[in-house]
């Protein structure tokens, strides 16, 4: 009865369309030529400079031309699948910086592992493990402004100043230059060079006092870049609250290049 | 060692080295090993960055004999702590596995291994032979002690002035420009002026990426909350147009033009610089025949050869539009304003590279922006030394050490009395400048090809010379030619090669070099070269010796001693040429000491060397103060700073061409360039640099780093053009010129953005010779090639064969 009833209705349906459709056919034709009149009354070199794609032999201007849609599917450049359901949770995901903090040597070694994937030497600007476009720092700093957590990859915090020629310095992983037949392997690329991989821990008074910061700190002004609630685990901050680092951890690195006195006498040697 | 400590160690060790294995392989995990010790036992000492010409100061690190880290010197005033992605990876450069290691010598088609002395033994043998007709092929990486080593070796030594440098490709323009303008080459300002200029005009210049600590130590006054206006005059949209308030795009070879249309505004709105103009200018035009030194023309001469070059005239000619170049007669009529101009490729790579340097320097004089802080018209340079070693040392065919002139019988008895040998020694007849010297060698000796043997170090010509199919490659196909390379990697030239000499490079030798704003710098070795890699410097010595002992005249004084004669501290000579001795004395430090009085006849008076040990460079004119202080000089020419100029004056041209310490204004026409698109080669060629490679990427292509971020060249093309020759992104396209064939990808929408009718293609593969294809025409004084500019076109290649 109800498959009955179901073609019943869609007879009747038909029956609508066959006699009003001729009308709703006029309306939309009579809608679209006067859409089309006052569309045709504006300015065409307007539309031209929009679109990008008027008279080609206008002189070419500072306007780049709007792409194709075969051209935006050619893109490299894509978003990850989903990403605006997995932006709407990334606040959840940010820690609250009373979360207990879990840490094992472990844990620091996977940390410090991941870390010299990214990078020739430890102090090295880490390289970039996704595509870039190329527009300065605007774009950058959506992520690596405040640190960013995505499923199970990590935008960390800028760790210096803001600057804002980013490539200058950390360059991609990946080329995004088309190469259909590349000859990228023709040439050899094998490189012996070993980079410093870890600077080792710092040194601490007594069991339980505060480490000094083995490492240099210049380009890495910011300790949460690696250490912040959004870091690595195993380098993690066990105590985010407290954000006086240096009140604790004393510089320590041999490359520090602090100003220095040169040609002071040893400290405790006026009483010899 | 407490327990937990070791274990801890040995767990981090094991982790390193099973996720380096993971990333590089087991045969590098092995070498990694050594790198999981803590960072204390790493030693860091300075040294300048091996590539660029801006001349950062990096800390080396090095353990155990090797570099493992590299850091941004803070107490660099260049670079003030940060670096650029090369200068952080350029410890790998050292590196790379296929590093030459033994000299070797063609047999047939193969290289066979031979002994350095066997090697110095052949080299010796060519020049006794035929010292005549051996030139020597050098470069702008060459340190201050190599290229003066060999400045003496070729004038006072073999007798041939045959000797140039590759920086004649890319700064010779940028001399001929100082010396029309000023009398004396190198730029007035220095780096000092991004930080206090309100404008930066950026001439045809990308220093995003070519320059790019200088041009992020501009961009980040922003960050600081300064206001900075920044020009874009460019022939391609860039990095560097990213970040600029102004993007005026014009017409290739048209920037004569844009500059006459400057100074045409500040004339008619009378907003130049009366007083300025009126104290410390002259003006001058073009002679007939063209002379360096052109002819006098009175100021109402200049204000009507320029009557034409209103803003509409120049839009019509540029393609800038006439507001735009209203705004730029307007800002450099504004006395208030502060406003630097850059350039370095750009402007000097042009068969009008003189010209346009002159007239650059021209607006900024006649406006008055010169002289203060801010206000500089600053060149830039493309090699850490190509100003200390090539412009300073006077490496180029027709100069001598500091300023001097070969053609100038004064300077030549100059320096051959401070190298104490016979008057006469000089030959008087200037040498073969570059395109000169390899079309010489690439010509019969039948035919009048005079130059024999050609040595080249420090540099890849197999490359980077313009039309290598002219130039570089009909040599080899002629018996009579031998051809030298000292080098450190295989590269397109010691393919090529008779005798393939391997070098030590960077911190594996001790330098001295001088970059763009004047400034010397020194470092000290750090690390053993590879295998029987040598210093260039030793080489020289070592070949020099051989021919004194063979009685060769010229490798001798006026007293019979050797010319590179050091002594220890005990005064007795220390025999260099034997490489167990050559590091018993500073050899580095014997040189510079010798060449530093040299730079006194023009007040380029350079630091002592133990001062430069001490400093993280410094710019000269260094000169002591009465305390005993050495003191550098960043305003040169202006009263407040210079110590050159006299007590009391506001500004002083002391090396004036007219002798009234008075700088030149000079007027230069719009001209046509040599080559210019047409029916059947209808767009225009501009080829040039990128971020991550050096040059010829005989270094940074071996670096994993950069190389993964730019493996490869392509030809940057506009999207309407690819559409029209149907032609897809990546697609593999035929470039073709009248010299040349390449085939390369296409990237469209890429780094850069030509506009309609311009395509790109960087220079630093090996893969892809785009020099095959530019034109070796060159500026008419300062010998410099194009290679900005040349028709092309480029067709899909459906199946064919394949161009290499």
């Amino acid at each position: 009865m109800a498959d009955e009833g179901a073609v019943q209705t869609e007879s009747e349906e038909a029956g609508w369309f066959a006699s009003k459709g001729i009308n709703i056919f006029l309306s939309c034709v009579v809608a679209m030529a006067i859409i089309g009149f006052f569309v045709g009354t504006s300015s065409d070199h307007y539309d031209a400079q929009l679109a990008g794609f008027g008279d080609d032999d206008r002189p070419e201007q500072q306007v780049e031309p709007a792409r194709s849609y075969s051209e935006l599917m050619a893109d490299p450049y894509q978003g990850n699948p989903h990403w605006e359901e997995e932006l709407k949770r990334l606040s959840e995901l940010r820690p609250d910086p009373h979360d207990e903090v879990e840490r094992s040597d472990e844990m620091t070694n996977q940390a410090l592992a991941d870390r010299i994937e990214h990078r020739a030497y430890e102090g090295a600007p880490p390289t970039v493990p996704h595509a870039v476009r190329e527009t300065g720092a605007t774009e950058c700093m959506a992520c690596h402004g405040e640190g960013l957590r995505v499923t199970e990859r990590l935008a960390t915090v800028m760790s210096h100043e803001y600057m804002t020629n980013c490539t200058q310095c950390h360059v991609v992983e990946e080329a995004s230059i088309p190469t259909p037949d590349s000859r990228y392997d023709e040439l050899p690329l094998d490189n012996a060079f070993v980079g410093l991989q870890r600077w080792g821990e710092g040194d601490r008074a007594q069991p339980g006092a505060p480490p000094v910061t083995p490492h240099p700190v210049n380009l890495r002004e910011d300790c949460t870049s690696c250490h912040g609630t959004m870091a690595r685990p195993g380098i993690r901050t066990t105590h985010p609250w407290k954000t006086q680092c240096v009140q604790c951890h004393a510089p320590g690195a041999t490359l520090d290049q602090r100003p220095m006195m040169e040609g002071l006498p040893e400290v405790g040697s006026f009483h010899e | 060692m407490k327990r937990r400590t070791f274990l801890k160690l040995s767990a981090m060790a094991a982790a390193t080295s099973a996720a380096t294995r993971m990333a590089y392989g087991e045969e590098a995990a092995l070498d990694r090993q050594v790198a999981t010790r803590a960072g204390d036992s790493v030693s860091w000492e300075k040294a300048p960055c091996r590539f660029c010409g801006v001349g950062c100061t990096l800390q080396v690190g090095v353990d155990q004999g090797r570099v493992v880290a590299v850091s941004g010197d803070q107490k660099a005033e260049v670079n003030k702590g940060l670096a650029c992605v090369k200068g952080y990876h350029v410890g790998s450069i050292l590196y790379g596995r296929d590093r030459l290691q033994t000299p070797q010598k063609r047999v047939g088609d193969e290289f066979v291994d031979i002994s350095w002395a066997e090697a110095i033994e052949i080299i010796a043998d060519r020049i006794e032979d035929h010292p005549e007709n051996f030139a020597f092929y050098g470069s702008g990486q060459w340190t201050i002690p190599e290229g003066y080593a060999v400045q003496k070796f070729m004038r006072a030594g073999v007798g041939s002035n045959h000797l140039d440098p590759n920086a004649r490709l890319c700064m010779a323009s940028a001399v001929t420009g100082f010396l029309s303008v000023y009398g004396v080459d190198e730029p007035a300002g220095t780096y000092t002026d991004l930080d206090e200029c309100d404008v930066l005009i950026m001439w045809g210049n990308n220093p995003a990426e070519m320059h790019p600590v200088l041009f992020s130590r501009v961009v980040d006054r922003r960050s600081k909350g300064e206001e900075i206006t920044l020009i874009d005059l460019g022939t391609r949209r860039s990095r560097t147009t990213d970040h600029c308030q102004h993007y005026m795009e014009f017409e290739p070879n048209t920037d004569l033009a844009i500059a006459n249309g400057i100074a045409h505004l500040l004339l008619k709105n009378g907003t130049y610089d009366e007083e300025f103009v009126e104290e410390h200018c002259n003006f001058r035009g073009n002679s007939d025949p063209l002379t360096l030194h052109g002819e006098a023309i009175t100021f109402e001469e200049f204000r009507q050869e320029l009557e034409r070059y209103t803003p509409e005239y120049v839009e019509e000619i540029s393609g800038v539009a006439a507001d735009d170049i209203r705004l730029l007669g307007e800002l450099f009529g504004d006395p208030d304003k502060r406003i630097t101009s850059l350039w370095c490729m750009g402007m000097n790579q042009h068969t009008r590279g003189t010209a346009i340097n002159a007239l650059v320097h021209g607006i900024h004089l006649l406006s008055g922006h010169f002289g203060r802080p801010g206000d500089a018209p600053t060149s830039l340079t493309g090699q850490p030394s190509a100003c200390g070693t090539v412009r300073e040392v006077g490496t180029l065919a027709h100069a001598l050490p500091g300023g001097r002139l070969i053609a100038n019988e004064a300077d030549r008895n100059a320096c051959e009395e401070h190298w104490n040998v016979p008057a006469g020694r000089i030959h008087e007849q200037p040498g073969y400048h570059t395109v000169q010297m390899w079309e010489k060698f690439s010509t019969p000796a039948d035919d009048g090809g005079d130059i024999e043997t050609l040595w080249v170090q420090v540099t890849n010509p197999g490359q980077s010379l313009p039309n290598l199919n002219k130039l570089f490659y009909p040599a080899r196909e002629l018996e009579e030619k031998f051809l030298i390379v000292s080098d450190v990697y295989p590269t397109a030239t010691t393919k090529y090669a008779d005798l393939i000499l391997p070098s030590a490079m960077w911190v594996e030798k001790s330098g001295v070099v001088g970059n763009s704003e004047r400034r010397t710098q020194q470092w000290f070795k750090m690390v053993e070269p590879p295998g029987e890699a040598r210093e260039d410097l030793w080489q020289v010595l070592a070949v020099a010796r051989n021919l004194y002992d063979r009685g060769f005249e010229g490798m001798r004084d006026k007293d019979g001693e050797f010319l590179f004669t050091f002594r220890d501290d005990d005064d007795q000579v220390v025999p260099v040429w034997d490489y167990r001795r050559y590091h018993d004395v500073n050899v580095d430090r014997e040189l510079y000491e010798e060449y530093r009085p040299f730079t006194k006849y023009k007040q380029k008076d350079v630091a002592p060397y133990d001062e430069l040990v001490k400093a993280r460079g410094l710019r000269w004119p260094v000169v002591q103060d009465d305390d005993g202080n050495w003191r550098e000089t960043e305003f040169r020419f202006a009263g407040f700073d210079d110590p050159y100029v006299e007590e009391g004056r506001e500004f002083q041209f002391y090396h004036s061409p007219t002798d009234d310490d008075r700088a030149l204004i000079w007027f230069h026409p719009q001209e046509k360039p040599p080559e210019e698109p047409d029916e059947d080669y209808p767009l225009w060629l501009c080829t040039g640099r990128v971020l991550e490679h050096w040059h010829t990427g005989t270094m940074t292509m071996r670096v994993p780093q950069l190389r993964r971020a730019m493996p490869q060249a392509y030809v940057e093309m506009h999207r309407r053009d690819a559409r029209e020759l149907k032609i897809a992104n990546g697609e593999t396209v035929r470039l073709e010129t009248r010299r040349g064939a390449i085939d390369l990808p296409a990237w469209i929408g890429g780094r850069g953005k030509p506009p309609r009718g311009t395509v790109f293609v960087p220079f630093f593969d090996e893969r892809m010779m785009i020099n095959d294809l530019t034109i070796d025409d060159h500026d008419p004084h300062s010998k410099q090639p194009d290679y900005k500019k040349c028709a092309a076109r480029i067709r899909k290649i459906d199946g064919e064969q394949r161009e290499q």
